[in-house]
């Protein structure tokens, strides 16, 4: 689902896509882990029961809460 | 006054590792965040007296935003004379800001770029190996120690000229151009690989030279005025790395994949824990049946009853010895040849998952689930931890984000999840009779811990769906020395704690039993040991050491005449019953005595009641 501008959600990516990072929610863990600004990340793989997305980035693999990627902001 | 060292860094980078090469000491070491979460001290012996090494617990930043960062900025505002900041070469960028922010602190602080092994595998560059010749050039003109220091000091004179060769430096092997990156932030890089003792003997030259003589040009302070900041360390990054091809390590890659999708990872999770589980039950038992058991029985035990019955005639003091709960015999026997083996082969397969990176993994893989319960993902090490001890598992819990997480895990694991100690109890009481009821038993205790998660979660106030953001570590093959070592320090740390207080308590049962005081108490227990439990009089005993040790309320049962439904009974009673003193005694610590008495009240009524029910149910059926 695009919006206007090209940026979509990272909860709408499909496994197997990547995506560069347009802005994310404030948590302290964002910036360390490589989820950044202008970031390229990939979406590895979504795990059943609402179960945390797995993303690639800089070749570090990081888990991050479904519900939080609804906050995540990505462009192509 | 002692010359005060600091170890920083993000989690998991090997801090521990390094700290316990410099000092000797053997701290918790495993593949996941969070290790260290209170602070060790130790100490380097050097030229110039004992230097006090400080393993900070692992940050991301300096921002305090958590208990661990609040940590680490306090230290570093203690006035250390050195500061080592170890860098991991898998996150230069989360390292090279962390460093940054380090630096703006202007003090001495050296860097240390550690597992430069495995950035190769991670950022899918294959390694290089050295130039022929570069590295024995070098060694014939310095005998003593390899140097790889960018800006010259007192470790590298007389080599001069090989400094200018650039040929001869670690970097060769490894694709991070460590150089440019000393340059970068204005101090020295050590490249390092910590668990192969790689790098560890410049950093102590290193540390020593600083202190001694105080140079000033490592302070890095370009950095005092400016700004930490992620573009910055971005810069840094894409300038060290000589080549920037992504070609993976195709099977490792492959393997992590698998390990952590849905399908098959949850397949290999249950296969794994069903390994672990065999692991544990198996090895535990041969140790005992084969090693221990035929050596207490057929030697220790005969040559001690036979000094004892010559030297005191039949009475109290010979009993005290060597009666029914003799000290010398089940004092030896209970912690040594039946607590023990299990607590090898416990920490055997734990550090297995631990080194390998398992753990974390097999987190995600039941993050959702967790989630139901008011858990994320990441709680399952302390609960894992929880078998082996309950000590250590609430000590991890410190690393959680929010207060309500920490008091579920700490309910699950004080009343639902049984230390080995006590497990190595189930075991040998009920597999002699059937190993479905040692089976049955744990899926029970499996249930009931996540009934208890399940219903804390209710009670609890706080967010119902905790937030998961966290790191997976590599995948790596455990080192079988690491893992030697990390077994005998748990196996030492049993011996001089839980054996000895075994041991003790023993010794005063004994002497309470024999003079005829806990027959007392069985009496003024018997309308909940016989009515209720349907237990015979004397279990009452174990019920009050348990108090003192969580195994204990199941061990004295091994010597009565029991039937299977009350060995049941008497399990599932130990199961849920009291933790151990020593448990209650830090939930007070950590939470207060209000908590610590809640739980030690829920822990006995819960006990009492659901050993009632099977008691009740059990006669009805048999």
């Amino acid at each position: 689902m695009y919006r206007n501008n090209g940026e979509f959600l990272l909860s709408e990516m499909k496994e197997g896509d990547s995506a560069i990072i347009v802005s994310v929610p404030a948590h302290s863990l964002f910036a360390p882990l490589g989820i950044r600004k202008n970031k390229r990340i990939k979406l590895d793989s979504r795990h059943p029961f609402s179960g945390p997305v797995l993303l690639g980035v800089d070749g570090r693999q990081i888990a991050v809460s479904q519900h939080i990627t609804h906050e995540i902001i990505v462009r192509k | 006054m002692n010359k005060k060292v600091l170890l920083i860094g993000l989690p998991n980078v090997g801090k521990s590792v390094i700290f316990n090469k410099l000092t000797g000491i053997n701290t918790g070491v495993a593949n996941y965040a969070g290790t260290t979460v209170e602070y060790t001290v130790g100490k380097m012996i050097s030229n110039f007296g004992d230097i006090t090494i400080i393993d900070v617990p692992g940050c991301y930043t300096l921002d305090v935003s958590n208990e661990a960062e609040r940590v680490a900025v306090e230290m570093l505002n203690s006035k250390p004379d050195v500061v080592v900041c170890v860098l991991d070469a898998n996150c230069l960028e989360s390292s090279i800001y962390l460093m940054m922010q380090v630096l703006q602190k202007g003090l001495p602080v050296i860097g240390v770029l550690n597992r430069v092994d495995i950035v190769g595998y991670r950022r899918g560059k294959k390694r290089r190996r050295f130039k022929s010749g570069s590295i024995s050039a070098k060694r014939s003109n310095n005998d003593s120690s390899r140097c790889y220091c960018v800006k010259k000091c007192n470790c590298c004179q007389g080599l001069d000229q090989d400094l200018t060769n650039k040929n001869f430096t670690l970097e060769k092997e490894y694709p991070i151009d460590i150089q440019v990156l000393g340059k970068e932030l204005g101090t020295m890089i050590i490249p390092m690989v910590a668990t192969k003792a790689k790098g560890i003997a410049e950093l102590k030259a290193e540390i020593s030279n600083i202190i001694s003589s105080k140079p000033t040009n490592q302070k890095g302070q370009g950095f005092i005025h400016r700004d930490a900041d992620w573009t910055q360390a971005e810069r840094i990054v894409t300038k060290i790395y000589h080549q920037k091809e992504h070609d993976d390590n195709k099977i490792r890659k492959r393997l992590e994949q698998m390990i952590i999708k849905p399908y098959p990872g949850l397949i290999i999770a249950f296969f794994t824990l069903t390994v672990t589980f065999a692991i544990i039950i198996g090895l535990g038992m041969s140790i005992r049946r084969f090693l221990l058991l035929p050596f207490f029985s057929s030697f220790v035990f005969p040559a001690i009853i036979s000094l004892v019955e010559l030297l005191l005639s039949e009475g109290f003091f010979r009993n005290v010895l060597i009666g029914e709960y003799g000290f010398l015999i089940k004092g030896i026997e209970w912690p040594i040849a039946l607590v023990l083996p299990y607590v090898v082969s416990f920490y055997f397969a734990l550090s297995l998952l631990e080194d390998s990176g398992y753990l974390p993994r097999l987190g995600i893989l039941l993050d959702g689930i967790l989630n139901k319960i008011g858990l994320s993902g990441a709680n399952i090490i302390p609960i894992i931890l929880g078998y082996g001890c309950t000590i250590p598992a609430i000590a991890s819990t410190r690393a959680m984000n929010t207060k309500k997480e920490r008091l579920i895990v700490v309910t699950m694991v004080s009343l639902s999840v049984p230390c080995i100690s006590q497990t190595g109890v189930f075991i040998t009481l009920l597999a002699e009779r059937s190993v479905i009821i040692v089976l049955a038993l744990f899926v029970f205790s499996l249930l009931a811990a996540i009934g208890t998660g399940y219903v804390s979660n209710l009670i609890l106030k706080g967010s119902r769906v905790p937030l998961t953001i966290t790191e997976v570590p590599v995948l790596l093959a455990p080192d079988l020395s690491v893992l030697g070592k990390k077994v005998w320090v748990r196996l030492k740390s049993f011996l001089a704690g839980g054996a000895v207080i075994m041991f003790y308590v023993i010794f005063v049962t004994s002497v309470l039993y024999e003079s005829g005081i806990f027959q007392v108490v069985g009496r003024v227990m018997a309308p909940i040991v016989e009515n209720l439990l349907r237990l015979p009089q004397e279990a009452s005993v174990p019920l009050v050491l348990g108090i003192i040790r969580r195994e204990l309320v199941v061990l004295p049962l091994l010597e009565m005449e029991l039937s299977s439904l009350q060995l049941l009974t008497g399990s599932v009673v130990g199961l849920f019953y009291v933790p151990c003193i020593a448990v209650v005694t830090m939930i007070a610590k950590e939470f207060g005595w209000k908590i610590a008495g809640s739980i030690f009240i829920v822990t006995i009524l819960v006990s009492f009641s659901i050993g009632g029910l099977i008691a009740f149910i059990g006669n009805l059926i048999v």
